[in-house]
């Protein structure tokens, strides 16, 4: 596991976050017959194979972050998803299957995977995480601004060139990971309120150059940094 | 056109013995013999430039898998036995769909060699050391700039696969293709695409209805040139992707009629629907354009007959047209668009349906947001998120930041199930139907 690198989380949250560069991992067959039917389907379906390396890499390494921290067979891992705290519908955050009831992660233990470009993210923590990676957009991204809260989009919006277009992308892994972490992920929108409304902190995340990466953690934010604003 | 066509070597027929293995097989079949270290080069080096390797041996089959496993190399066709080899050679030829004229042979027993060359004298007959310096000759071509060229070992190893299955298959043919799901995808051509289209004018000809080869230069000015449409065709189904396998040059000419100036497809196509596919398209798109017919001059001699064939299947009829001197053995094929127009089939994807243009631009889109050219060429049916070409969620709100802007259409807002992201097809056709263009 060569291209993994380890960063300890953030000062006051133990979270853990390990690193893919998805060009190092070559897959054998024997790695992946770690893969659930349902992942190997997904992975059969993709039309370029840099796609399905990528969600091949990110799955596997998953399974053998998880398997690691529970000191279990990355094959026998079992993968299901909460109810959609917003709308109770089948899509909200993957965890951990085949769980006593009442018991929502097991140990505790929870995790969120982000992967972007050549880059894999996998973070592990004792409680709700939620973790994104971007790479640097190759073209404009200030359509984005339509898809902000007014705040957040006065907040670029006041930024001249090129800074904005990097606040933009900011933001971006700054409130998904947040909405990663509360479970609701962005289909339902993500201008109902800004990054600080979101009720979790969020901290940026040393990355891999050209890549912005973000880590979210449920409670209130201690400083602005957790806004767009700051680096 | 520039020049007559050269002859080209599509394909190596290799003896085992003495030439591709150091020693001979049979004699040490406990520990057999190591690949010939300049034969196993040659092969490699001719495989990058899209010429195949097939086996000719008078040997078992397991001698045919050892040598492929020390040499490395792919062998599109392998005949082991004790008969002729120039049978041995025909039947090769005829399993690859190539002619016997576009084989080489290479032996180091002169016998043999001496029986290929007096049955076959088109062929190509070389003794090792000859075979050495062989790939500077005109006859093996030059190297390999395109990447259907590259990859031709791999897509004929698909169509061994192909083959296989349908013979396995109960129904019927267009059953087969449907279920062995065929795309083929007509598309303008850029100048990304000029090498590819002057390697398939160089190499077809079955399916090519030129006497010549037409040059870069040549299809780049086509490209450039008014009322002039220059298409490439795509195949790919389950089994493999066989990259762009045809080309047509279609002049719209002031008079009503479509002039179709070159069509080459190549003979991996042959049998998949494909050359069916692109006249039916050809028919439909002059009839929608107005023109009253399309016209396909066309050589006439014993290679092209296959192309003659489906011209005549697909209703075109023979005559001898203006500009056709008496120097040209050739024949304008001929059909109006006044008569019932053919069906194109489910599996092709083509310009010229309502939704295209928007597709088109989608396709254009994502390659600019994703920064990867190969969007430009996503079937129509890939689904975009998830599995098929899985958009991040960045880049999936940056597409429809995108559609909002250019077509107007704000699809997260209007379609809350997002059903109309599934694949690109579903987003043109949404974009369509509220109002987009």
């Amino acid at each position: 596991m060569t291209s993994a690198s380890r960063h300890a989380g953030t000062a006051d949250r133990a979270a853990e976050v390990w690193w893919f560069d998805t060009r190092a991992v070559t897959l054998g067959p024997a790695d992946l017959v770690d893969l659930d039917p349902q992942e190997a389907a997904r992975a059969a379906a993709f039309v370029f194979p840099a796609d399905r390396h990528r969600y091949q890499v990110a799955h596997v390494m998953l399974r053998r972050v998880l398997a690691g921290c529970l000191g279990a067979e990355p094959g026998r891992l079992a993968f299901g998803r909460r109810r959609c705290p917003a709308c109770g519908g089948p899509s909200g955050k993957p965890v951990l299957d085949g769980l006593p009831p009442g018991e929502s992660t097991r140990g505790g233990l929870s995790f969120s995977l982000a992967h972007s470009g050549d880059a894999v993210a996998i973070t592990v923590a004792r409680g709700p995480v939620g973790i994104d990676v971007e790479r640097a957009a190759t073209g404009c991204v200030c359509s984005l601004a339509s898809a902000m809260h007014p705040e957040d989009a006065a907040l670029a919006g006041a930024l001249p060139e090129p800074e904005r277009h990097a606040a933009i992308i900011r933001w971006w892994v700054r409130m998904e990971a947040a909405l990663k972490c509360a479970g609701t992920g962005i289909a339902h929108g993500m201008d109902a309120f800004p990054v600080l409304g979101t009720g979790c902190s969020v901290a940026a995340l040393p990355a891999p150059g050209g890549y912005q990466a973000a880590l979210a953690f449920p409670g209130l934010p201690g400083s602005l940094a957790a806004g767009i604003g700051g680096g | 056109m520039t020049s007559a066509p050269p002859r080209l070597v599509k394909c190596v027929v290799w003896d085992i013995d003495n030439t591709l293995l150091d020693g001979v097989y049979l004699e040490s079949a406990a520990a057999p013999p190591a690949a010939n270290q300049a034969m196993a080069a040659m092969l490699a080096g001719l495989a990058s430039r899209g010429i195949l390797h097939a086996i000719a041996s008078k040997n078992p089959p397991q001698a045919a898998e050892h040598a492929a496993k020390v040499t490395g190399a792919q062998f599109a066709a392998v005949e082991c036995g004790w008969g002729a080899k120039s049978d041995a050679l025909a039947r090769i030829a005829a399993d690859l769909s190539i002619g016997t004229d576009a084989l080489a042979f290479v032996d180091d027993d002169p016998y043999e060699r001496a029986e290929v060359g007096a049955a076959l004298p088109e062929v190509l007959v070389l003794a090792p050391e000859e075979a050495a310096e062989a790939p500077g000759w005109p006859e093996f071509g030059a190297a390999a700039v395109t990447d259907e060229a590259r990859r031709r070992g791999e897509m004929y190893a698909a169509r061994r696969r192909r083959q296989a299955a349908e013979r396995a298959f109960g129904g019927s043919r267009e059953e087969f293709l449907a279920s062995a799901g065929t795309q083929v995808t007509i598309a303008p051509a850029g100048d990304q695409d000029v090498p590819r289209l002057h390697e398939l004018s160089a190499r077809t000809r079955q399916f090519n209805s030129a006497g010549q080869v037409a040059g870069e230069a040549e299809f780049a000015s086509w490209i450039a040139a008014p009322h002039t449409e220059v298409v490439t065709v795509r195949l790919r189904d389950a089994f493999g992707d066989d990259g762009i396998v045809g080309a047509c040059v279609t002049s719209h000419e002031p008079e009503g009629t479509w002039t179709v100036r070159l069509l080459a497809m190549s003979c991996r196509a042959m049998g998949r629907g494909v050359i069916g596919g692109l006249l039916a398209w050809l028919i439909r798109s002059a009839a929608g354009a107005g023109a009253r017919e399309v016209a396909v001059p066309c050589v006439l001699n014993e290679r092209n007959v296959p192309l003659r064939v489906a011209l005549t299947g697909a209703g075109f009829r023979a005559g001898t047209g203006p500009g056709q001197g008496a120097a040209a053995a050739g024949a304008v094929f001929r059909r109006g668009t006044g008569a019932a127009l053919p069906e194109l089939p489910s599996w092709l994807r083509a310009p010229g349906g309502p939704d295209e243009p928007i597709a088109a631009e989608l396709r254009q889109m994502l390659a600019r947001i994703t920064g990867r050219d190969e969007m430009a060429g996503l079937p129509a049916d890939a689904p975009l998120f998830g599995a098929g070409v899985s958009l991040d969620s960045l880049t999936g709100t940056l597409l429809l930041r995108e559609v909002q802007r250019r077509f107007g259409v704000d699809v997260a807002g209007t379609d809350l199930n997002l059903d109309a992201l599934a694949t690109l097809g579903t987003l043109a056709s949404f974009i369509a139907g509220h109002g987009g263009s």
